[in-house]
């Protein structure tokens, strides 16, 4: 919160803020109830407005959305969204614990699941329906590894090569250690404002021009396919609905792939490329920085982390610094417009976000 | 209407204990009876004349096991007696549910036990179920039965006992016909000659039971006399098993009014088919312990039982659609009259999506089951048309089961929760499945060799263990 407050380009007054959405799940159980009363305690405001956003991983996306219907509605004008979460400091078997808790209990989880074998079965079953994936799973870890390596924020920031990926110790068939994200503290903040007041602060703001979310089912069993994820489908079909771009346009993406599998699912959801197509699409290297369509700049969940209520809201950031140049060694050319796509589960929830460098 | 008595048997050496802990595989002797009835299940139904209204359990059951049985075979208001795990328990279990006063239908009586065998320095454990299936029209009748101790060094003569039992099934004069079933652990060779002396024309057989290694499991031995004799007797026939053992002599008298049919197998497994190891934990304070997540509380894990243990889904009247798990509405339409509640087939299942649990990525209720295997698998599976569920996969190696195989759901223990174990069906290969009705072949009568004389150690053990009775 203060690196972000810190960060406005002509600087702001904390007395500004007007209301904090708190993106985290609570992982570890310590402070489940009423963390947000934390947050705005830290930031030295304990009178302010403050709420917990929690929907699994998705919490972020959701702060954000929560964050953007409060200024767009007109009752705020300034609106800090903070996702946070603390997850190595709980032992082992807590940690295991915690990290099935936002899945199906009755079924999945009383069958043995946690998300590494839900996407695992996803995995399976996407070979099956559109044949061997192995080497386009392994490229998506090769690449958000090489991202995350430009990335000094990330908790990876070594490259694996494609043997390393393919050849790793299993966690879920067929996922290997290379497909899975790992556990990570983090924390991300953004200010959203008006567009009538942004001007204030900065000249050189990033527009939120598109916000979609949605639903389906949280046991894959009860979904309408395997090697879909509705959600993200229903949460960018409303997202685009009102955008002022399309999705040919989008340049750059920051996608949910908490497991290498997700990572193409995602493109396929998002309507960037036809069913079964996001393996081959990211063999071409399209997905590279410097590529047609670079995915996960930033590492993605893979290699930045996923410390789960500060993903969404780290995503926003990276794009944040994409659109305004400020990426470093990982900025992706030219980039003006960008999406970001927020997971909660295996696929219960979605929230995907467009950004613009203009408000139209 | 058949008249019958069904058994249905099994017995797997299913564990190692060896130097390692004391622990059971996912099998108990509730899931154990539940598998062997369900074996006997075409054979009545939850309603009507053929109806299973009084279920005689004998062994040590759980206390649960007064409504679980019911909600496991989904057959309301189920009438529990429970009766000793002894051999004696068996035979007036069986004696109770042919001769009661049973208008209201049928009659099943189920026994399971989970048991140490094998040789000293080389334990085993042994685990077995046996159902049978009596009532009003049961085939089979229990004319006397008796157990006692004896005093060491002042039980009857061996003659004498011969004598005695004989006498209880009606056989005064030795003659051609009668099947014998006899155990012993003690001076087998003595026995087998006043066998020979006494009853020279009967067919004595010393099932597997007698055979090495021995097993100290009571039930199974018990279990196995009886599968044994009722495979071999034809209609209109009498029995007699007998056991010495332990310094306790105990008989019963069984005459065949009918044809019996047989499900299942008894003996150990076929060569090359090997069943896990332990699953899951049977200590007694993991059983006091709160499972780490995964909780279901007691109350909604009740309400699931008809989907979770009986596959039961639910049919819109309105839409058509099937719904499962069983939700109190439909699942496309929203609305909640006009459901019908259908059990879904459990057998013949195809693989839809499956992953192997590597170390780590399992929930820590399944610790155990990691711990003893390494790593399991869950599938997806399709359920008819429409509908999928997800399972562990068990009673087989993990990294086994391929996308398009062929699985049936069994009822096994899931983990303890609360100081009770929580149950729900796993996923089982189906090395067999199921051909089209129109080619199904039937398997030819067992053609076991009939009175004659086998050696109480030997043979007759032998063939009793490796041959599947199917009649």
């Amino acid at each position: 919160m203060e690196r972000a407050l810190a960060s406005v380009d002509r600087g702001l007054d904390p007395e500004r803020v007007e209301e904090l959405y708190l993106a985290t799940l609570g992982f570890s159980g310590w402070q489940l109830g009423n963390s947000s009363a934390i947050a705005v305690e830290e930031l030295g405001r304990p009178g302010l407005p403050s709420v917990r956003v929690e929907n699994a991983c998705a919490s972020g996306g959701y702060a954000l959305r929560m964050a953007v219907d409060a200024v767009a509605s007109g009752r705020r004008d300034l609106v800090l969204v903070v996702g946070v979460e603390k997850m190595t400091d709980v032992s082992n078997a807590r940690r295991r614990y915690w990290l099935g808790v936002s899945g199906d209990t009755e079924w999945e989880r009383l069958a043995g699941l946690t998300f590494a074998g839900v996407y695992g079965l996803m995995a399976a079953r996407y070979a099956a329906e559109y044949g061997p994936v192995r080497e386009a799973l392994s490229e998506v870890a090769v690449k958000n590894h090489a991202n995350g390596a430009l990335n000094p924020n990330a908790h990876f920031q070594k490259g694996v090569s494609r043997e390393q990926a393919t050849n790793a110790p299993t966690v879920a068939a067929p996922l290997g250690l290379y497909d899975c994200c790992p556990v990570s503290d983090g924390a991300a903040a953004l200010l959203v404002a008006a567009p009538s007041v942004a001007h204030e602060y900065t000249d050189s703001p990033v527009y939120v021009v598109g916000s979609g979310a949605g639903s389906d089912a949280l046991a894959i069993q009860a979904r309408a396919s395997m090697t879909r994820i509705d959600a993200s489908r229903r949460a960018a079909d409303e997202a685009f609905r009102r955008a002022p771009f399309d999705r040919k346009q989008v340049q750059l993406l920051e996608v949910h792939d908490c497991f290498t599998i997700a990572e193409l699912l995602a493109l396929e959801d998002l309507g960037m490329t036809p069913r079964g197509t996001a393996g081959r699409l990211t063999l071409s290297g399209a997905t590279r920085i410097g590529g047609r369509l670079p995915v996960n700049p930033d590492g993605g969940l893979k290699a930045k982390g996923h410390p789960i209520g500060a993903t969404g809201v780290s995503q926003a950031y990276e794009v944040f610094l994409q659109l305004r140049g400020q990426a470093g060694a990982r900025q992706v050319g030219g980039a003006e417009r960008a999406l970001t796509h927020n997971v909660g589960g295996s696929g219960a929830s979605a929230a995907v976000h467009l950004f613009s460098v203009s408000a139209t | 209407m058949s008249r019958s008595i069904l058994a249905a048997s099994r017995v797997h050496p299913i564990w190692q204990a060896g130097p390692i802990r004391v622990e059971s595989p996912d099998e108990d002797a509730f899931t154990l009876s539940v598998g062997a009835l369900s074996l006997l299940a075409p054979q009545f139904r939850p309603a009507g004349a053929r109806r299973l209204h009084r279920l005689h359990l004998v062994g040590a059951y759980a206390a649960e096991s007064d409504w679980a049985f019911s909600e496991a075979l989904g057959i309301p208001h189920l009438e529990v007696r429970h009766h000793p795990l002894t051999s004696q328990g068996l035979w007036g279990a069986l004696a109770a549910a042919a001769h009661d006063d049973a208008p209201a239908g049928r009659e099943a009586v189920v026994t399971a036990e989970v048991a140490a065998a094998g040789r000293e320095g080389r334990p085993e454990r042994q685990a077995g179920a046996a159902g049978f299936l009596l009532g009003p029209e049961a085939g089979l009748a229990v004319l006397r039965h008796g157990y006692r101790g004896t005093t060491p060094g002042r039980g009857p003569s061996m003659k004498g006992a011969v004598l005695e039992w004989l006498e209880a099934v009606g056989v005064s004069a030795p003659g051609a016909g009668l099947e014998v079933v006899f155990g012993t652990d003690e001076l087998a060779g003595r026995w087998q000659s006043v066998w020979e002396e006494v009853a020279p024309v009967a067919a004595v057989t010393s099932p597997w039971y007698a055979a090495e290694p021995a097993t100290e499991a009571s039930m199974l031995r018990a279990a196995s006399g009886l599968w044994e004799l009722a495979r071999r007797l034809r209609t209109s026939q009498s029995g007699l098993i007998a056991e010495v053992h332990a310094g306790r002599i105990g008989y019963a008298g069984f005459r065949l009014d009918g044809p019996v049919r047989w499900r299942g197998q008894w003996g150990p497994l076929p060569p090359g088919e090997v069943l896990p190891t332990s699953t899951s934990s049977e200590r007694k304070a993991d059983l006091g312990a709160l499972s780490q997540g995964a909780y279901v509380p007691h109350p909604r894990y009740l309400e699931n039982l008809p989907s979770r243990w009986r596959l039961e889904a639910e049919r819109c009247g309105h839409c058509d659609t099937l719904t499962f798990p069983i939700a109190g509405r439909c699942s496309v339409c929203g609305r909640s009259d006009g459901l019908r509640r259908e059990p879904l087939a459990r057998d013949g299942l195809e693989v839809q999506a499956v992953t192997t649990i590597a170390s780590g990525a399992q929930p820590t209720e399944f610790d155990p089951v990691v711990a003893a295997a390494g790593s399991y698998d869950v599938l997806i599976a399709g359920l008819g048309a429409s509908v999928r569920g997800t399972f562990q996969v068990t009673d087989a190696a993990p990294g086994q089961v391929r996308i398009g195989d062929r699985v049936r759901l069994a009822l096994r223990r899931l983990y303890p929760m609360e100081g009770e174990w929580r149950y729900g069906l796993k996923a089982v290969p189906d090395r067999n499945p199921p051909a089209p009705s129109s080619t199904t072949r039937r398997r030819r009568p067992s053609e076991a060799p009939r009175g004659r004389r086998a050696s109480l150690r030997g043979r007759g053990a032998a063939t009793a263990r490796r041959r599947p009775a199917a009649r």
